[in-house]
């Protein structure tokens, strides 16, 4: 079951030397932890760069948006069995 | 040995294995990637599951569920496989100065003083193969072909086992795999062009291979002897760098509603050509035809082209020049696609025209374009586009790299 979301979240990220990684996230009271980041990819909108993660815990999956313009995270998908 | 040696590599069903790649709990699922989701939706990409049960390119919506009545059907998302062939073309710019992406998920790469032997370029491949794995997503996986020439390496890639490399390094190897080989095995051969050579006598590829030179091209024009050029391993062309400036741009739309409404179908064309103006403008190209395409639910619809008066570059002189012909017809049956193109692309040439004040429209329409760069698609746009922002959204064509 796919649902679109467009809710902001806290993350948890860490910056390594040439990619960024979500640990953990914040979204509805309950933190989730990122078992896998699966794929990586950016889009744009105007000069604004958005990167988008799709990742795993150990039961969803969810599409997270980092927005460039002002250093903020949104959920924008969720899929479970 | 011979003097070229040319890499395909072919991401194998590429849409659908990115969203697998994406959401691993749609790995071993039928997924079936949309122009839109609908049941009069079309199914542009599909996985190996949902291939194995009948489900290609083509497949409409409304059959796609019912040949598995649990496929997953996504909307597709260009900005997700762009930017992963992004990814992949930036390994293969680490084995060749001389890339030639021939569609969003297929490219060739000229490895031509880049490898000592045929041995060495089977390395690198796997190599590649792996890296794409391991950099970009263990999903992700590819055919390559290795050949002297493009037509050869594409047809290896082609014939190769899925997440494979066949390599034909020479004429030994090629006639050993040409041998029984049906004719629609190799690239350019379709349902006709099979029959016009099973015509002349030619039944399988190595009898094309065989067939005399001359006669063939006496019989089949320059096309026929292409196709035995191909097999013969003559290089008819060569990898090029980069694109090529192509030589028309355009966009289609299949409807999600079919109507006869020409009010409704002109917003929408409106639409399609303020994405080719934006195109056209991109590659500083002025166009001089115009091909219009309107499709019936049934069979059949109305394509025209034809040159116009005066070159055209902005939205609204391409929109200009099909409202002309469209308030002309009689739409005899409710429409379900709309296409326009435009063609003979040439440098923009500033030339002033007798009637109008053609110049500053050309400056607005170019201002526009650096406004929607800058802040966002359509944040600027055309009174006539209100209200069309889920018409023709973005979608990916195969042959389309941005």
């Amino acid at each position: 079951m796919l649902e679109k979301l467009d809710d902001p979240i806290e993350v948890l990220t860490k910056f390594n030397k040439e990619k960024i990684e979500p640990l953990f996230f914040k979204w509805s009271g309950k933190t989730y932890k990122v078992e896998k980041v699966n794929l990586v990819y950016k889009d744009k909108d105007g000069l604004d760069k958005i990167y988008y993660f799709s990742v795993t815990d150990n039961a969803n999956y969810f599409r997270l948006a980092f927005y460039t313009r002002d250093l903020s995270w949104k959920i924008k998908e969720l899929f479970y069995e | 040995m011979n003097e070229k040696i040319i890499l395909h590599i072919d991401m194998n069903s590429y849409f659908a294995s990115v969203e697998q790649q994406a959401n691993p709990l749609l790995r071993g699922r039928g997924v079936g990637v949309c122009a839109y989701l609908g049941d009069n939706g079309v199914i542009i990409a599909s996985s190996i599951e949902a291939k194995a049960k009948g489900i290609k390119t083509g497949t409409k919506v409304r059959e796609a569920k019912f040949l598995d009545p649990d496929i997953v059907l996504l909307e597709n998302e260009p900005a997700k496989y762009r930017s992963t062939t992004e990814k992949i073309f930036n390994i293969l710019q680490e084995y060749s100065d001389k890339i030639e992406p021939y569609s969003i998920d297929e490219a060739f790469v000229d490895l031509t003083g880049w490898v000592k032997d045929f041995d060495e370029a089977l390395m690198k491949s796997k190599e590649i193969q792996s890296r794409i794995k391991n950099e970009i997503g263990e999903w992700l996986g590819s055919s390559v072909g290795i050949s002297w020439t493009k037509f050869l390496s594409k047809f290896a890639g082609d014939i190769a086992p899925k997440k494979s490399v066949l390599v034909i390094e020479n004429e030994k190897r090629l006639i050993e795999i040409l041998k029984n080989r049906s004719l629609q095995d190799a690239w350019g051969i379709n349902i006709r062009m099979e029959t016009r050579l099973k015509a002349i006598g030619i039944n399988n590829l190595l009898e094309l291979k065989n067939y005399d030179k001359f006669r063939i091209k006496k019989i089949l024009g320059r096309y026929g002897y292409y196709l035995w050029a191909n097999m013969n391993g003559e290089e008819v062309a060569q990898v090029s760098n980069g694109t090529p400036t192509p030589k028309s741009v355009g966009h289609s739309y299949s409807l999600p509603k079919w109507t006869r409404d020409k009010d409704y179908l002109k917003k929408i064309f409106y639409k399609l050509c303020e994405k080719t103006g934006r195109r056209l403008r991109n590659l500083d190209r002025e166009a001089q035809n115009m091909s219009i395409g309107i499709g019936y639910t049934r069979e059949g619809g109305v394509y025209r082209s034809f040159k116009t008066k005066d070159a055209m570059f902005t939205t609204e002189e391409i929109f200009r020049n099909l409202e002309v012909f469209f308030d002309n017809i009689d739409l005899i049956m409710p429409v379900r696609s709309l296409a326009i193109s435009v063609r003979s692309l040439l440098p923009v040439s500033n030339q002033m025209s007798l009637f109008e004040d053609n110049l500053s429209k050309k400056e607005l329409s170019k201002a526009l374009d650096r406004i929607n760069d800058r802040y966002g698609e359509y944040v600027v746009m055309r009174g006539r586009m209100f209200n069309t922002e889920d018409m023709a959204k973005d979608r990916i064509g195969f042959r389309k790299l941005n």
